[in-house]
């Protein structure tokens, strides 16, 4: 996969990074393995509420594309993949457009004090209303399916990031900025070459946040109201005690959050290859 | 490049900072100074005694409150890349590759991508990077990065260098090396260079003519005869360790700095 083509550089590949990169690491195995192996202990100590490990591992293929138990519970047809892509539409469609407002306003908010001042109160305050309290306006508002989960999501991440993006852009040293100015460069060329590309590292730190808030912001936006999404698949199956069925369905919205979380990290370690040596944590 | 005149004149500068608590500091009191061209002038002192207030001044960087500062023909009013900065800190932009970071001034001016490209091989290639044009600074030594802090002033065209302790976070030898460089690029170029260091030795290998600021103010003006090239041995020469002595003098070492035997015994703590 990603070679390392860095060459003639100095320092550029200890010996050790090549022996790190392997397909399987003993450690990971062992935590998971550890974790089934509780999870066993658990279910022989709980009994019917914590269904073992391989009955939910059935529930969980048995269920994914079709399943006409779950028509029976009003559910639609198409096992649990319509439900993990709805909330992933919610995340993805969610986050990118909070990414963008909470970018756009964070780094104009650091640049023009107006802006800031403007943008200070309604962030500072919206940032502190719970999901819980916030959720019932936005569903009133936007009805229960289609935008509301996913107004609420951007919702969120537009104040995240805006609070992210701001701290990236003042966290810059000033050197930097005097450096480049001591070079001839104008404020605009100073913003672009020098202030945002000194900002991206700690945006994608942001924006890795927002992700993993955002996957519970939707679950729960969808508890409280929806036709569709992991949250009102689990609280359907909550009404008849079917443990097995609500774990399967948390289990592939974890390994979607796992996935794009590993998608964003790959990303920030190709926007910034001139940040650190091996990102790829 | 631009034949623009690279003499520099200070005339009766003031810096005033008042601090948050009300505290008023005169970091620059009355400085007059004339600088003519293709001078290489070191300023020495001990810390908060108005160096790097004066060279920040010149740079445009810091605003003076009172006076006039005129470089390269015009009336210092900001930072401007005729006048190139090299500071102490690694100031190299770590998301550009080395050769962009060469080009980014000009760039700034405007310069085509290929004209740019030529000029910052050229150049890179004096202070002995060219295998590097494609590295990432991080790939590189500190002493490296200041090659290519250099690399850039030169090429962006800059008359008049300012540089604030640059080699002061680095090892002895690559000091010495890049002593070197800056002595081969001055000399090839003529440019007026005003070097900030609290480093006697330094100064005496670099400069045509040493400064000595205390309290905010130019305490000795002294010139450097020392044949050049010079070496870290040139300190041993009878007229070094004179301008040595006077420096130290300045500076508040009072039984270091006469010739004739201390009255007293000196104290314990003295080398």
């Amino acid at each position: 996969m990603s070679g390392e083509p860095s060459g003639a550089a100095p320092g550029a590949g200890p010996p050790g990074a090549a022996r790190r990169r392997r397909w399987l690491d003993p450690l990971p195995v062992l935590g998971i393995a550890g974790t089934i192996g509780l999870w066993y202990v658990a279910s022989w100590a709980i009994g019917r509420y914590m269904p073992p490990p391989h009955e939910v591992f059935e529930d969980a293929v048995a269920n994914l594309l079709h399943s006409d138990y779950f028509v029976g519970l009003g559910l639609p047809a198409g096992g649990f993949l319509p439900h993990v892509a709805y909330t992933a539409q919610t995340v993805v469609l969610g986050v990118t457009i909070g990414t963008i407002l909470g970018c756009l306003s964070g780094i104009a908010s650091a640049r023009w004090r107006v802006v800031d001042q403007i943008t200070d109160p309604f962030m500072s305050t919206f940032g502190t209303v719970p999901i819980l309290v916030a959720a019932p306006f936005f569903l009133i508002w936007f009805g229960l399916v289609g935008a509301a989960q996913a107004i609420l999501v951007s919702f969120y991440a537009t104040v995240i990031m805006h609070i992210y993006s701001i701290q990236a852009v003042r966290n810059l040293h000033p050197k930097f900025v005097e450096y480049a100015r001591t070079l001839g460069a104008s404020s605009r060329v100073v913003f672009t070459h020098v202030v945002l590309p000194g900002a991206v590292p700690e945006i994608f730190g942001g924006l890795r946040v927002v992700f993993a808030a955002a996957w519970g912001l939707a679950a729960i936006a969808e508890l409280l109201g929806s036709r569709y999404g992991v949250g009102y698949a689990v609280l359907t199956l909550e009404s008849v005690y079917d443990v097995s069925n609500i774990v399967a369905i948390i289990i592939y919205l974890g390994v979607l959050a796992l996935v794009m979380d590993w998608v964003i990290v790959r990303a920030r370690a190709l926007a910034t290859r001139w940040a650190e040596t091996g990102a790829t944590g | 490049m631009s034949s623009a005149d690279r003499s520099i004149h200070i005339h009766d500068a003031w810096c005033v900072f008042e601090h948050v608590s009300g505290r008023r500091v005169e970091a620059l009191r009355g400085v007059s100074l004339d600088i003519p061209p293709g001078q290489f002038v070191c300023i020495v002192g001990r810390s908060g005694h108005g160096k790097s207030t004066l060279l920040r001044a010149l740079g445009g960087l810091n605003p003076l409150s009172a006076g006039e500062i005129r470089a390269a023909g015009e009336v210092v009013q900001g930072p401007a890349a005729e006048r190139g900065m090299v500071f102490q800190d690694d100031t190299v932009f770590p998301w550009m590759r080395v050769r962009a970071n060469v080009e980014f001034g000009l760039k700034a001016k405007g310069m085509a991508a290929d004209e740019r490209g030529r000029l910052a091989d050229r150049w890179l290639e004096q202070v002995g990077l060219d295998e590097f044009a494609d590295s990432w600074p991080r790939e590189l030594s500190g002493g490296m990065r200041k090659r290519v802090a250099l690399a850039t002033v030169f090429a962006t065209g800059a008359d008049i260098l300012l540089m604030d302790e640059p080699f002061g976070s680095l090892d002895y030898v690559t000091r010495l090396s890049l002593h070197g460089l800056l002595l081969d690029l001055w000399r090839r170029t003529g440019h007026t260079i005003v070097f900030v260091t609290h480093d006697v030795e330094e100064a005496l290998i670099l400069a045509d003519r040493i400064l000595v600021m205390k309290d905010g103010g130019v305490a000795d003006d002294i010139p450097v005869g020392l044949a050049r090239p010079r070496d870290e041995e040139v300190r041993a020469l009878p007229e070094a360790v004179e301008i040595i002595r006077t420096i130290i003098h300045h500076l508040g070492l009072e039984s270091a700095a006469t010739d004739e035997p201390p009255p007293v015994q000196p104290r314990v703590d003295e080398p």
